[in-house]
């Protein structure tokens, strides 16, 4: 296993760097030049230079490139144009709150997900199934910005149960924090939480149809070990793929959920920049959510290892 | 039942089968696909069932262990006797109980079988936790020396790799070792050498004896092959179209068959001592399942089939000689041909 890991660490080597050339070479594609905006709408030819000198704008692209690669790999993301804050300190506020809003949907996602796959494989056909095929079609369909604003309806402002913005460092309150995050994740995972299950239904019914199904029942396993262990293992396969891309989705959506629930993530910091047009800022965050996603597809990489043991290498 | 196939005593019986009926669920709506089947097996037989597919064997020993799919299925027995459990009266919870330590299954694809996703000392480690409650380093030293008896090499690494390591006939031994684990009374093999290379064929059902002999199981041997009954069977039943046909023991059985559709499954058996003949095979389909002809069921195939064969209810299943019984209404008449 630890081979395998290795291996597929390695591999994602040259991925990595060929995506720093994309990010970095997004400042090309974006309009505008930096050094005009810096330098302000009344700024004379002159001005605009010299901005362009001190930012090292003037700079062939390749000095400019392996600047920029050699000080993210040390941990140095540059300024913020604007606020001369550290990139790196702007992205360790907000990534922490994103990842644990990411995280705790897919939790709730998952814990929605897979009771409902379960019940409605094993009761196929019935009333309950229908119920929970007819919600996973919506919850799909729902966007997420609008089931935000209605469970910020029901929740908070006519039930107040939950607060409608807001955020509190999980190391502050605990309590507090699940109070405020819960909302954002729920928002965040019921999308999720629908396409997982319809993905996992599908897969469970197809595997209780297998031969060694059948086996485990004459071994004389009770139910919840047949399906809790022989069916789920085999039939979390094609779940974890979907989770896999999920992963991705869930960073792009945090984005949105952020901004409904005022949450200070990540998705406020990207927002900030890229209506400031703050290029070191942008290369950041988008570099920081490539390497998560990367992570994250290790991880299921990982998983399929240990689903199913024909994918680990010998 | 106007006579009951060969039943020993009571006593010396592990398992007793009466007027065994099972329905599935079709498109078309309930369809009788084990009709009537009644049988006894003692302890240490080997009885053989044979049939084409969709005779309705394979059904007959699911419905017995409790593992057709609910819903979809009911079954119906005046009896169904498993030692001393009465399994008509059996929860689904008690049936699994009964599973493993009593009656245990060998299935016909070892490919499918095992479980891909987890390691074979695994999965037969996991019945005896089940069942033995044993502690998964017990039940881990037990797998390996299950292993070992069923004949696989090095079985303390060969305990730790998966299914797919496994070539078809070691799996087969899995599967052995997994139905031996909880020592069963009786062990249920459906076809378990059908999927296997000849030579192969030969060690399972070798390896097969020798555990009969050791634990002094009653094993239900399933399975097309008239070779392999030949081969390991004492007493053998024949079914067509979910009804035992023909019921005896396996030497007066080949040379004396009282049902036209025994001797055609004889007349087609492939002959090493005369191959200059032409394979033979009895002509058509069975019926199928939902559309069973009137009378005989077996009467659309029979070359010996007369106007009451064809009109008549289905004959009963009728005893000819001691120990052997027939479902055909012209047995009287009829002199048929057995195996030389």
């Amino acid at each position: 296993m630890l081979k395998f890991f290795l291996t597929r660490l390695a591999t994602t080597i040259p991925v990595l760097i060929l995506v720093t050339f994309v990010v970095f070479g997004l400042v090309l594609l974006i309009p505008g030049d930096p050094a005009v905006t810096i330098a302000g709408p009344d700024a004379t030819v002159e001005q605009v230079a010299a901005v362009r000198v001190r930012l090292g704008l003037d700079r062939p692209m390749v000095v400019q490139y392996w600047d920029w690669i050699t000080s993210a790999a040390s941990g140095d993301l540059g300024t913020s144009l604007f606020t001369s804050r550290p990139v790196a300190t702007s992205i360790g506020d907000g990534l922490p709150v994103t990842i644990a809003l990411a995280a705790t949907a897919l939790l709730i996602s998952l814990l929605i997900a897979i009771p409902t796959a379960i019940v409605s494989a094993l009761r196929r056909g019935t009333w309950l199934d229908r119920v929970s095929t007819i919600g996973s079609s919506l919850g799909i369909a729902l966007p997420s910005f609008w089931l935000g604003l209605m469970f910020v309806l029901l929740f908070s402002l006519t039930l107040g149960w939950l607060p409608a913005t807001g955020y509190v460092p999980m190391s502050r309150n605990p309590g507090d924090w699940l109070l405020h995050i819960f909302l954002p994740a729920l928002t965040l995972g019921i999308a999720g939480a629908a396409e997982s299950a319809r993905q996992l239904r599908g897969s469970i019914i197809g595997v209780l149809q297998q031969d060694y199904v059948r086996t485990a029942r004459a071994k004389g396993l009770r139910g919840r070990m047949v399906i809790g262990k022989h069916v789920m293992k085999n039939a979390s396969v094609p779940l974890v793929t979907v989770l896999g891309l999920q992963i991705t989705a869930l960073l792009g959506g945090a984005v949105l959920v952020e901004q409904i629930f005022g949450v200070p993530g990540l998705g406020q910091v990207a927002i900030n920049a890229v209506t400031t047009r703050d290029i070191p800022v942008i290369q950041g965050v988008v570099l920081v959510a490539v390497v998560v996603a990367m992570g994250s597809n290790l991880l299921v990489d990982l998983t399929y290892g240990y689903l199913n043991p024909k994918v680990r290498p010998r | 039942m106007t006579a009951a196939p060969t039943t020993p005593t009571a006593t010396d019986t592990t398992l007793e089968v009466e007027n065994l009926k099972v329905d599935v669920l079709t498109e078309k709506g309930w369809a009788t696909v084990v009709d009537g089947v009644s049988f006894g097996v003692a302890r240490g037989e080997t009885l053989g069932i044979v049939g084409e597919s969709g005779s309705g064997k394979s059904v007959t020993c699911l419905a017995i262990a409790g593992l057709m799919p609910p819903g979809q299925t009911r079954v119906t027995a005046d009896t169904l006797r498993l030692l001393e459990h009465d399994l008509t009266a059996l929860s689904p919870k008690e049936m699994a109980d009964i599973r493993g330590p009593k009656i245990a299954m060998i299935f016909q694809e070892p490919m499918s079988s095992l479980n891909p996703a987890f390691t074979v000392g695994d999965q037969i480690a996991e019945v005896l936790r089940r069942h033995e409650g044993l502690s998964r380093k017990e039940s881990r030293k037990r797998a390996i020396e299950l292993l070992d008896r069923v004949g696989v090499p090095s079985p303390a690494r060969r305990a730790l790799q998966y299914p797919f390591e496994f070539s078809g006939g070691m799996r087969q031994r899995v599967m052995i070792a997994i139905a031996l684990a909880c020592n069963p009374d009786v062990i249920v093999a459906d076809e378990p050498t059908t999927a296997l290379d000849v030579t192969v064929q030969a060690q399972i059902l070798e390896l097969l004896r020798e555990i009969q002999e050791e634990h002094g199981m009653s094993v239900i041997f399933i399975t097309h092959d008239l070779g392999v009954v030949a081969d390991v069977c004492d007493r053998v039943l024949v079914m067509y179209a979910g009804q035992i046909v023909e019921g005896a023991d396996l030497a007066e059985l080949f040379a004396d068959p009282q049902h036209p559709y025994m001797e055609g499954l004889l007349a087609a058996m492939p002959r090493m001592d005369n191959p200059s003949d032409a394979l033979v095979s009895i002509p058509g389909h069975p019926p199928r399942v939902g559309d069973m002809p009137d009378g005989c069921r077996f009467h659309p195939r029979c070359g010996y089939a007369t106007d009451a064969c064809r009109t008549d209810s289905s004959p009963l299943l009728e005893r000819v000689a001691p120990g052997h019984t027939t479902r055909c209404l012209r047995h009287p008449e009829l002199t048929l041909r057995g195996s030389p």
